[in-house]
């Protein structure tokens, strides 16, 4: 591995472990942004009158009442438990490491990296919406419970996993196995000489 | 709860969320495969010579019978006993018969070079063959194998591995047959118990047969994919050009880790030789219906594991691995610390869970009446799930004229089974932690039978005999 490609990798390594770490400091603006993206999402995709307040990770819209007095309102929070940021942590962790190791092509950790966050967040999203519109159409008993505790977690465990199989497919699939080889030749070439082994 | 503790529990979610997704994708995976997979075509074994390597130690309760069907099945084959500095009659019984057949050879160590692990044994035992095949050996046309010393290789076995696809190409170094539990239909394992001791004995013995022959058959045959098949410690075979090639001049081909079979393979892989699975052809061996053996020899797996954990870097720079072989090395080596963690990270959202229902003034009724029932179903079913489905699985493939409430009360104790991990992964943790590198050698159950009933001992002294008797 050349000086130049050592320092990139570093640097896209270093990258990405700040990117983690960045993370779990501002979740409360990824909180935010999520909010903002489910509820225009809802707005757009179904009509539903949706409002995310600017200050909270809180996504407001209205409850088909069963009575006669028409729909009341409610704010859904986006919970520490419920953003993404966390689940990214991990996966940003991960790709740190194997940027750094000269196994993997950098092209492919980064590309991999930001599919795979894609996937998961874009998930996450539709989680956030399908609450909002369950809880939307059936109230806070059968449609937030529901939704929430059995159709949320499920669409979670199948985005985790859209995003586990996605990741390890590109990451391997894009590191070029000639071009790992040259790579690990060329070092032990390098320290051969620098041995005094080589010829 | 706010704040760090807050942030915690969430990255412990998340992390909880992650194992699961990681667990489920690679159970797709060797599911997968396992199902697909098709018998592989058998070759000619004449074109090979075969040595059979029988480790020992104090296994006079059934060396005999192993050797006299070794040699009935077998009878092209050199059988290489070697003896670990047994205190019982394993070397009587082997020496008598090294005096009137010339294809049994017996490896005597000797304390204090003895008893220091099977790797070591099992080099012993290569280096008396290099000396017994001289040095104008076609070493890559004779194989090894290693049968434990209650070891029974299926007729036939030598040809399936033979295959075109097996060591009929140069280039495998090493191929590893299924294992069986020879004692999976005994009805009273511990003859001297009472009818619960002995449906836990029966079930825990049915359990290893399940996981040797489903889970751990689905992870080889997936295995072919990313070339990392691993060998075993039972019913291993290895190309002995290939095993000269890991000695680096020091006659030792095996290392010293505490899962020196899995650590072979590795170095056969590292050394870029490709390995291979043959689910065509068995070895049965027996099964432990006593938990504390169990768990003593798992516990000694897992440490094993954990010991190889420093061929990590290797792994990662190897030009004769792939990517993704390097991935499911390393899935496989970080398992008991992924176990480890995963006991300390699992639970804290169900007691995040629990803590925030009873403050919420819920009682299990209420919780359950307000669709906690449904949660707790779902959670039931994606955790049993995928180890549910190796009963019927198993059913299938392994025993057809078994019932299908059988075969699903094997998939359930199947999942309660997957539990004995956890302990047994903090014990070799323990072990590691407190410097403990011994090797414990798992007893053979006539040997456990007699050792806790002195009256059994009688009948399990003749079993070495049994031969003596047939051949005088």
């Amino acid at each position: 591995m050349s000086r130049g490609e050592t320092a990139t990798r570093g640097v896209i390594s270093a990258s990405l472990f700040a990117s983690a770490g960045l993370l779990v400091a501002a979740q409360a603006r990824v909180r935010q942004a999520e909010a903002s993206v489910a509820g225009a999402a809802t707005r757009s995709m179904f009509g539903v009158d949706t409002m995310v307040n600017a200050l909270r990770p809180v996504i407001h819209f209205p409850v088909k009442a069963d009575g006669s007095t028409g729909p009341f309102w409610i704010g859904l929070t986006v919970s520490q438990e419920c953003t993404v940021a966390w689940l990214l942590v991990p996966l940003l962790v991960l790709s740190g490491l194997f940027a750094f190791g000269r196994r993997f092509a950098i092209r492919a950790v980064v590309l991999a990296v930001f599919i795979a966050a894609v996937a998961l967040s874009v998930v996450n999203v539709v989680r956030l919406v399908v609450i909002v519109m369950a809880t939307h159409l059936w109230g806070l008993g059968a449609g937030y419970r529901w939704s929430h505790d059995i159709y949320g977690s499920l669409i979670s465990i199948a985005g985790a996993l859209l995003s586990t199989v996605l990741f390890v497919k590109l990451v391997t699939r894009l590191t070029k196995r000639g071009n790992l080889v040259t790579t690990l030749a060329a070092v032990h070439t390098q320290a051969d000489s620098a041995q005094g082994v080589g010829s | 709860m706010s704040g760090p503790g807050q942030g915690a529990l969430s990255l412990a979610q998340a992390l909880s969320l992650g194992f699961s997704a990681v667990f489920l994708a690679y159970w797709c995976f060797i599911l997968a495969a396992y199902l697909r997979r098709k018998p592989s075509e058998p070759g000619d074994d004449a074109a090979f010579t075969w040595h059979l390597f029988v480790p020992c130690r104090d296994e006079a309760a059934v060396i005999g019978e192993t050797l006299s069907y070794l040699r009935r099945h077998f009878p092209d084959t050199d059988v290489w006993v070697i003896d670990d500095d047994s205190d019982d009659d394993t070397a009587r019984i082997v020496r008598d018969l090294v005096d009137c057949d010339i294809a049994v050879h017996l490896v005597q160590r000797r304390r204090p070079d003895a008893r220091t692990g099977k790797g070591d044994a099992l080099n012993d035992a290569y280096r008396a063959l290099l000396a017994h095949l001289g040095p104008d050996a076609a070493l890559d046309r004779v194989i090894v194998g290693v049968v434990d010393a209650d070891g029974r290789p299926s007729p036939g076995c030598l040809a399936a591995v033979a295959g075109p696809a097996l060591f009929g190409d140069e280039r495998m170094g090493g191929v590893q047959v299924e294992v069986r539990i020879m004692n999976r239909v005994e009805r009273t394992p511990l003859a001297d118990r009472g009818r619960i001791a002995n449906l836990g004995a029966r079930t825990l013995v049915r359990m290893q047969d399940v996981e040797f022959r489903t889970v751990i058959g689905a992870v080889q045959t997936s295995r072919r994919r990313t070339h990392t098949v691993g060998m075993g410690g039972n019913g291993q075979f290895t190309r002995l050009s290939a095993l000269a090639a890991l000695d680096n001049g020091d006659g030792r081909a095996w290392r010293g880790s505490l899962l020196e079979d899995f650590e072979l393979g590795l170095h056969l892989l590292l050394a870029g030789y490709d390995n291979a699975f043959c689910p065509d052809a068995w070895v049965d061996q027996e099964g432990l219906p006593n938990i504390r053996r169990y768990l003593t020899q798992r516990t000694r797996w897992g440490q094993g594991v954990m010991q190889c954990m420093r061929y990590l870097p290797r792994v990662w720079s190897s030009t004769n691995l792939s990517t993704s072989g390097a991935l499911e090395i390393s899935y496989y080596l970080f398992q008991p610390w992924l176990t480890l963690l995963g006991s300390l990270v699992y639970p804290l959202p169900l007691a995040a869970m629990i803590i925030a229902a009873t403050r919420a003034g819920m009682t299990p009724g209420s919780f359950l009446a307000n669709g906690g029932w449904a949660i707790i179903a779902m959670y039931l079913t994606l955790g049993t799930a995928p180890f549910l489905i190796w009963g019927p699985i198993y059913r299938r493939r392994c025993e057809p004229t078994s019932t299908r409430r059988a075969a699903w009360g094997w998939g359930l104790a199947y999942f309660a089974y997957v539990y004995t991990f956890y302990i047994t992964s903090w014990r070799a943790f323990i072990r590691i932690a407190r410097g403990q590198h011994t090797w414990s050698k798992t007893q053979r159950n006539a040997e456990f039978d007699a050792s806790t009933n002195p009256d059994l001992a009688i009948s399990v002294a003749p079993a070495g005999a049994l031969l003596q008797g047939s051949i005088q």
